[in-house]
């Protein structure tokens, strides 16, 4: 009994000395010491409060990470689906392919030009105008030679840049789209229509020679055309930004934006046909063919 | 000893609970008031004297941290201490409904005692905005209490503490 009373007379002493001291602070909140005082308990609490932070911080790091763990088997199972059904696929595709070249060696059909990819980075431009070369650091060594079409992909599509024009050893000079000297028919992606895609030397270029009967839209995205020796079909040039007022009753025109951003271009990508490398070309030309030393030692063969 | 580490434990555990875990759970900038939360419940099993240390250290912490009058949080969390160790014994905690009455009306008292802080000390610098946050934690806390009386019981148990040791 007298244990619980002592007790309770200490529960209440605690809590009127605390209440006390609570009631000073609030009264002295302003006083230096007090501040200093609460400054102090900060400086000493303040590691703690950052490290906990920390702590909880990293665990939900860790908590994501799991959860990443968890979404990439499952999307390690969804795709081991796809896969199986992909090999089926691609051994259909295998067969159609074989029955393709076969049938087309029946006809007598040429076989469609493979084409491999040379990356090259723009190291000079024409100072005066964005719109007419820029040089490339990739050049006949590397299998470039003049009117090898030069494109860059741009939001997940396949762009014309221009043409070799000249090359050199390690370099090239390329014409672009919107230079005056580069022209390559084109055609409209959705009705297949035919035209003539000119440069301008501006940034925009003009679509000549589109049958009048032909719907132009604006936004309509031009594409190379299978008449194009150059440049692969299906290659996009640009989007049509106006139709021109019609003046001929055949022809009508429009103007085209090219899709490639020439003023933040850095690299390209020049289109080689797979088979078509000048430079060992060269070199079996001058295996076939005898040279000067050779000749000669013909000519005194002879004799 | 013993008793020092684990109250030391939960002192810490209510700190990173209000000022780290809280406002992961902020409704509408509404967070819960774990400190108080867990000062009802540890008082209530505990008795007044823990209370009253225990909400006298975790308001001085709250007061350092905040930049409200200086010592408002200790004088209210002191009292609650106090309060609801004098209802130790006599009321039943683990029935969830007296839980969440008791909740309920401890968080009303808490947001009277800070009021009644502001408007006697120093009211033309700090005046009380009465606002949904005053109306709402309350019934926040409520419903939250069964949930943190089950995880305060579970750390009891954990810590394997009882009064007699």
């Amino acid at each position: 009994m007298q244990e619980e009373l002592y007790s309770h007379r200490k529960d209440n002493f605690t809590f009127l000395f605390l209440l006390t001291i609570c009631i000073f602070f609030m009264t002295v909140h302003l006083e230096s010491y007090v501040h200093t005082f609460k400054n102090l308990l900060y400086y000493v609490f303040f590691p703690t409060q950052e490290s906990s932070e920390q702590i909880f911080r990293q665990s939900q790091k860790l908590s994501f990470n799991i959860q990443d763990i968890i979404g990439a088997h499952q999307e390690n199972l969804m795709l081991h689906k796809q896969l199986e059904r992909y090999v089926q696929l691609d051994s259909e595709w295998m067969k159609e392919k074989e029955e393709n070249a076969r049938l087309r060696e029946i006809l007598g059909f040429e076989k469609p030009q493979k084409n491999k990819t040379i990356v090259a980075r723009i190291v000079s431009r024409e100072p005066g105008s964005w719109f007419q070369w820029v040089i490339i650091d990739k050049g006949a060594s590397e299998g470039l030679s003049v009117d090898v079409p030069i494109l860059m992909i741009k939001d997940g599509m396949m762009c014309v840049v221009g043409r070799v024009g000249e090359t050199f050893d390690h370099s090239s000079k390329v014409i672009l789209l919107t230079n005056a000297l580069f022209a390559i028919p084109g055609m409209l992606s959705s009705t297949k229509g035919d035209g003539l895609v000119e440069g301008q030397n501006n940034p925009y270029l003009k679509m000549n020679y589109l049958l009048s009967r032909e719907k132009l839209e604006r936004g309509e995205i031009v594409v190379t055309s299978p008449l194009s020796s150059v440049v692969p079909e299906d290659i996009a040039i640009g989007r049509i930004k106006s139709v021109e007022p019609q003046t001929d009753e055949t022809f009508s025109s429009a103007i085209v934006e090219p899709l490639i951003d020439l003023g933040s271009l850095r690299e390209v990508i020049a289109l080689l046909p797979e088979n078509d490398n000048p430079g060992k070309r060269a070199l079996q030309r001058s295996r076939n063919e005898p040279n000067i030393f050779q000749k000669n030692k013909k000519k005194s063969d002879l004799k | 000893m013993k008793k020092s580490i684990f109250y030391t434990i939960v002192f810490f555990t209510g700190i990173f609970l209000q000022f780290t875990v809280a406002q992961y759970f902020s409704i509408k900038g509404i967070a819960p008031n774990a400190i108080l939360l867990m000062l009802i419940f540890l008082a209530l099993l505990r008795g007044s004297l823990a209370g009253v240390i225990m909400g006298f250290l975790w308001g001085l912490s709250w007061d350092m941290y905040s930049v409200d009058l200086f010592g408002c949080h200790a004088f209210a969390y002191t009292c609650i201490g106090f309060a609801i160790g004098k209802l130790s014994r006599k009321w039943d905690e683990e029935k969830i409904i007296s839980q969440m009455v008791l909740t309920l009306l401890t968080s009303v008292i808490y947001w009277f005692l800070i009021y009644f802080c502001y408007k006697i000390f120093n009211p033309e610098v700090y005046t009380f905005k009465m606002n949904y946050i005053v109306v709402v934690q309350p019934f926040y806390n409520m419903l939250i209490a069964p949930a943190v009386y089950w995880i305060f019981v579970f750390i009891l148990g954990a810590l394997q503490f009882d009064e007699e040791q």
